[in-house]
């Protein structure tokens, strides 16, 4: 499915929908967590529109949001989740799972797609909950997809080669962030639209607080 | 000229001099006019819920127990028109929580959105609060652990280890204080709600499952 008259898309190629963004994003599980990083840079044409732009955002104590493609877009589906979730948890008296945050999520998105009007957004969720870590993958249709590793974003295919190579399922916290740096940094060496440094949160199920990476390249 | 004054026991909307919705005490007449209903907690994984059947050889015994999701289970006590309506919102409500947020609804949750729409009955004008109490059991989407919520005619909503609705529920809740224990294996159960509910319900002969619908809920 394409979207001619919509310059967010590439049309390029008919058969294929692919929303034009310039950031890079990818989450990895390791044995006991999951971690979300992302670059800084954000991008208009050939401009860079911000060397520090926030792309990995905590919604809760648990649970991460990565995001790519239209930034007010996905600020306001962060302001959105932040607020439901809570919800959800005084209605509930429990914590929501990461499962409920994506699927919300999926819900708010497809609804938008279906009414014409599409949330502009690549979308990383992931954290931890009483089931263990999980990383879940959403785009502008509202698929949602549960993953062991995945990227988004303009340099996901350089990103993806380097997680595609080297991740396995009981990688250490301290092998997974290394991997996920190097694999975020082949898209900030190649890809024009990604850059500025790195942020990241790793949640784990053994620590109670996210661990925050911030690196300035 | 005519009095336009409504009086306050004709509109659930009016509050008497007493601070009372006196609608809403009729109503709770109402459900306690319907067959004798019990939910009781055995232990974490296991919850027996009962509910009095009016035994009719001419009438095929309709299901006092009804499924709003896997594993949650309603028993509602009062009239059943009304029982039917809100179990078709609490099943729609289940649903709706499954294609949002992609899990089972929790109990407490399911309670409260009863509870809500119950409650809307008593404020809005034009209205009749349900005659109809709710007991509702499933197993916590934490932990498994059992869960049995009491939804009252106005809404009300409290979690519970045993409770009744339903004829005969003061007598019978009296008895449930006394004599529940967390625990129980689901044969003594069984027995003791029998017990209770012929006492309660001033039976000649002892109540069998014949005449009372009996579900254990067991998780999984």
């Amino acid at each position: 499915m394409n979207f001619p008259t919509n310059p967010m898309f590439n049309t390029g190629n008919p058969n294929q929908m692919q929303l034009v963004t310039g950031t890079t994003g990818l989450a990895l599980k390791y044995v006991d967590g999951m971690i979300l990083v992302a670059d800084r840079r954000a991008s208009a044409g050939t401009f860079i529109a911000s060397k520090r732009a926030k792309k990995v955002h905590k919604l809760n104590e648990y649970t991460g949001m990565g995001i790519a493609g239209l930034v007010s877009d996905a600020q306001t589906l962060i302001d959105v989740m932040k607020s439901e979730l809570r919800l959800y948890e005084l209605e509930n008296n429990f914590r929501p799972s990461i499962r409920v945050a994506a699927s919300l999520l999926a819900t708010i998105i497809h609804g938008g797609f279906r009414r014409y009007t599409p949330w502009w957004v690549q979308l990383l969720v992931g954290g931890v909950d009483r089931r263990g870590s999980h990383v879940y993958v959403l785009d502008p249709s509202g698929s949602l997809a549960e993953e062991d590793y995945i990227a988004i974003g303009s340099g996901t295919l350089l990103a993806m080669g380097v997680l595609e190579a080297s991740w396995k399922p009981d990688l250490t916290k301290a092998k997974a962030k290394d991997l996920g740096i190097n694999a975020l940094k082949m898209a900030i060496g190649r890809d024009i639209a990604t850059g500025n440094g790195i942020d990241g949160l790793i949640f784990s199920t053994k620590e109670d607080v996210a661990e925050e990476i911030h690196i300035d390249l | 000229m005519y009095d336009s004054r409504v009086p306050y026991d004709k509109s659930a909307a009016i509050w008497s001099p007493d601070g009372e919705l006196v609608q809403l005490s009729y109503a709770r007449k109402a459900s306690e006019r319907g067959a004798a209903a019990v939910g009781m907690i055995l232990d974490d994984k296991t919850i027996l819920l009962a509910g009095e059947t009016l035994y009719d050889p001419l009438v095929i015994r309709p299901d006092k127990i009804q499924e709003i999701d896997k594993n949650l289970f309603v028993v509602a006590s009062g009239l059943s028109t009304d029982s039917n309506l809100l179990i078709g919102q609490a099943r729609l409500i289940a649903q709706q929580h499954r294609l949002i947020y992609g899990e089972k609804i929790s109990v407490r949750a399911l309670a409260s959105r009863l509870g809500d729409l119950m409650a809307r009955h008593t404020i809005a004008g034009g209205l009749r609060p349900f005659g109809t109490a709710l007991i509702l059991a499933g197993f916590s989407s934490v932990d498994n652990e059992a869960q049995l919520f009491f939804v009252d005619n106005g809404g009300s909503f409290f979690a519970v280890n045993a409770y009744a609705a339903g004829s005969g529920n003061e007598r019978v809740i009296d008895a449930l204080r006394k004599q529940y224990k967390v625990g129980l294996d689901v044969e003594t159960a069984k027995k003791l709600i029998l017990e209770i509910m012929t006492s309660a319900l001033g039976k000649k002969e002892p109540l069998t499952e014949k005449e009372v619908e009996v579900h254990i809920l067991i998780t999984d």
